[in-house]
């Protein structure tokens, strides 16, 4: 056991690092938070305590942009991992070609968030962009992608869907692998539908990788800026306007850093919140979620 | 000499050969000055072609964004104090607001002595004044921008009809023009600075009191004009095209370029690009107004010497100043008013850009900004709440009002006495 103790002067390094990069930062920004920071006068820092969380709470610009966040990012999750999981099932059950599809697929997720945010602008933008260009060739007006609020928040809503949907395929295709095919055979030769099959034996295998792929995703979509930021930049109003979108306005428009400190650690708390709620849904087994 | 005295000779000899050629070594002599600025035809000129070459022993190179990230990344740098800035774009609205915040270096001493060496003089003293902040000069001033009214001057003439000079009479018109392949006006509302540019012509030509008090810069946009200046913006969004609310200049310049745009406001440095045959499918066909209603912006548009830099401020203004020069302002003419008035009053100059005659005209009832270096940040509130006016989200008069509240008490935050 002696032994044992001593190996954690090897995990010492990696700590201290972490704390570096991790932890300094995350505590500088909580410490910054109860401070009224404006980024013009830095030396005229006032301690406030909780005044900048009460302002926000207070505020209705951060729920609105709290249940923008949840729309935008659980409507693109769910699109992403619905059709995430229907490519990869497709691309399971192909003979040949599959491999190939797989490495083409990936194209939108190697593409620079910004890069590719400016691509999709340019199909989405009304009258000469490629969408609606193609739709005038049949005579078809295309909707305001980006002007009306509620088509806004679906081209967001797509355009993540388009970007992060082939990492979806790619983590689940690599967990169907995995499943023992016997398992899958033997459901068959037991008469069951493929709908049986996909609820009973495939979503209990994968349920680690599912819970992984959410996680990560869920985390990431809590996080998206870039394309929202060049689509519509939190607009048409406020349709838009997420709790890092917000934060970016207070922080670089108002340079109010305190109360963009604040926004932050608010947002952190929450997605912890949902991570934990997510693992925990995802394996209560006993209780039956599966 | 001794086979190894003549080996290291040699080795020593190809070791400076080799650094003498490679490029990084040669150029390490060579200092680089970073020019940030928005992407369009001025900048794109002077930075890259005008200020090539200057002075000696210095690059210059070209930063170029869009509008809204360069904005926002300038106001970054200035406020962290990153030396990565040596020169930026700059108007006289921003010169109010880094000169406020001390993110400029003065450069009136060597305006003074540069004087007569780059004959200062041919640049009006009024012009010159737009880059002062509280007495000290800021910005070198390169050129005058405005925005004007651009319309398809063949499809008024098919009609009879004339420019409007009112608001309504612009509605009117932009009702009648109006097609689903063409749209009958075009509003370019983008937050935030490019919706404030457009905005600010609607508050202005709504009435005398603009969308803020001049001197109090208490909000005077909840006022009944400036309610009625939005309604009527709304009333123009049905004849603009889709996404007007997230459309900057550029996707507007290719609006009227690709010919599904009637009229609209649009800065006078983006006139040329209208008859460029490789991007314009209306050549010849757009012609240029004063705005209905006047009130439109007018700037006076040059470079500033961020302070945190960490070049020399002399070679920083050498370099400006070389520019300057009236030989490289005539290549610049095309896409601002020249502010050195031996360019200007140049006929071959006047001759081959048509829209000065508008441009000269709009400056008339023209003006810039309420004086408040915050004006970003009220901007930013202004820009957000008219957006969900026009998107539906709250009645005008609810959106201007909040507005107005928030406005307020932004201002009296950063030490305005506002009643």
């Amino acid at each position: 056991m002696r032994w044992q103790k001593n190996l954690w002067w090897f995990a010492a390094p990696s700590f201290l690092l972490l704390a570096a990069v991790m932890f300094y930062p995350l505590f500088s920004a909580i410490r910054l938070s109860v401070f009224d920071y404006y980024l013009v006068r830095p030396n005229d820092a006032t301690f406030v305590g909780l005044d900048n969380y009460i302002d926000l709470i207070t505020e209705g610009r951060f729920w609105s942009s709290l249940s923008n966040t949840m729309l935008i990012a659980g409507g693109s999750v769910l699109l992403e991992f619905v059709l995430g999981l229907a490519v990869a099932l497709c691309l399971y059950s192909l003979q040949r070609g599959a491999r190939l599809f797989l490495v083409l697929q990936l194209f939108p997720l190697i593409i620079t968030p910004v890069v590719a945010a400016l691509f999709l602008k340019w199909m989405f933008v009304a009258r000469w962009g490629l969408i609606d260009a193609s739709l005038a060739s049949f005579d078809l007006t295309g909707p305001n992608w980006l002007g009306s609020p509620a088509w806004a928040k679906l081209t967001v809503i797509l355009a993540d869907a388009w970007k992060f949907t082939p990492f979806m395929i790619l983590v689940l295709y690599a967990g169907l692998q995995s499943i023992d095919r016997n398992l899958i055979d033997s459901g068959r030769i037991d008469g069951a539908s493929g709908w049986q099959l996909l609820y009973h034996v495939i979503i209990p295998a994968l349920r680690p990788l599912i819970l992984f792929v959410l996680i990560i995703r869920i985390m990431d979509a809590f996080r998206f800026f870039d394309t929202i930021y060049v689509l519509t930049g939190g607009g048409p109003g406020t349709a838009t306007e997420t709790l890092t979108i917000y934060t970016f306005s207070l922080g670089f428009r108002q340079l109010e850093m305190g109360k963009a400190a604040a926004l932050g650690v608010v947002t952190l708390v929450l997605v912890s919140v949902l991570v934990m709620a997510t693992a925990y849904l995802l394996y209560r087994r006993e209780k039956g979620a599966f | 000499m001794t086979y190894y005295s003549r080996i290291r000779a040699f080795a020593a000899a190809s070791a400076a050969f080799a650094a003498l050629s490679l490029p990084g070594v040669a150029s390490a002599q060579t200092k680089t000055v970073d020019v940030f600025s928005h992407r369009y035809p001025f900048s794109e000129y002077y930075i890259e072609t005008a200020m090539q070459g200057a002075v000696p022993g210095y690059d210059v190179r070209s930063n170029l964004s869009t509008f809204q990230q360069f904005g926002e990344k300038v106001r970054i740098g200035l406020a962290s104090g990153s030396d990565e800035l040596d020169l930026i774009h700059c108007q006289g609205s921003k010169v109010r607001e880094y000169g406020k915040n001390d993110w400029l270096e003065p450069i009136d001493d060597l305006w003074e002595k540069y004087r007569v060496e780059y004959q200062l003089d041919d640049i009006p003293e009024n012009i010159v004044n737009e880059m002062r902040y509280d007495g000290k000069l800021y910005g070198f001033p390169f050129g005058l921008n405005t925005m004007f009214f651009f319309y398809r001057k063949d499809l008024f003439d098919e009609k009879g009809v004339k420019p409007p000079t009112t608001m309504e009479e612009y509605v009117d018109l932009a009702k009648a023009f109006n097609t689903p392949q063409r749209s009958g006006s075009q509003l370019t509302l983008q937050p935030v600075e490019t919706a404030l540019n457009e905005l600010h012509w609607h508050f202005n030509a709504a009435g005398p009191n603009g969308w803020l008090d001049d001197k109090t810069f208490k909000p005077t946009f909840n006022q009944p004009q400036g309610v009625k200046a939005i309604e009527l913006v709304k009333e123009l969004s049905k004849y603009s095209p889709p996404g007007y609310l997230t459309n900057d200049n550029n996707a507007a310049t290719v609006n009227f370029q690709q010919g599904l745009a009637t009229m609209g406001l649009q800065w006078a440095s983006r006139a040329k690009a209208m008859d460029n045959p490789e991007q314009s499918k209306v050549v010849g066909k757009i012609d240029f107004a004063p705005p209905p209603g006047g009130g439109s912006r007018v700037v006076v548009i040059g470079f500033c010497l961020p302070s945190s830099s960490d070049i020399d401020r002399e070679v920083r203004f050498r370099i400006l100043a070389e520019a300057s020069k009236a030989e490289r302002m005539r290549g610049g003419a095309d896409f601002s008013i020249p502010s050195r008035l031996s360019v200007l009053s140049d006929s071959e100059i006047q001759k081959s850009n048509r829209h000065f005659a508008a441009a000269i005209k709009t400056i008339e009832t023209a003006r810039d900004y309420p004086p408040v270096p915050e004006y970003s940040e009220v901007g930013e509130i202004l820009v957000r709440r008219v957006h969900q006016a026009l998107s539906d989200e709250m009645p005008v008069q609810d959106a201007l009002d909040e507005a107005a509240g928030e406005v307020t008490e932004l201002l009296r935050k950063r030490g305005y006495d506002i009643q």
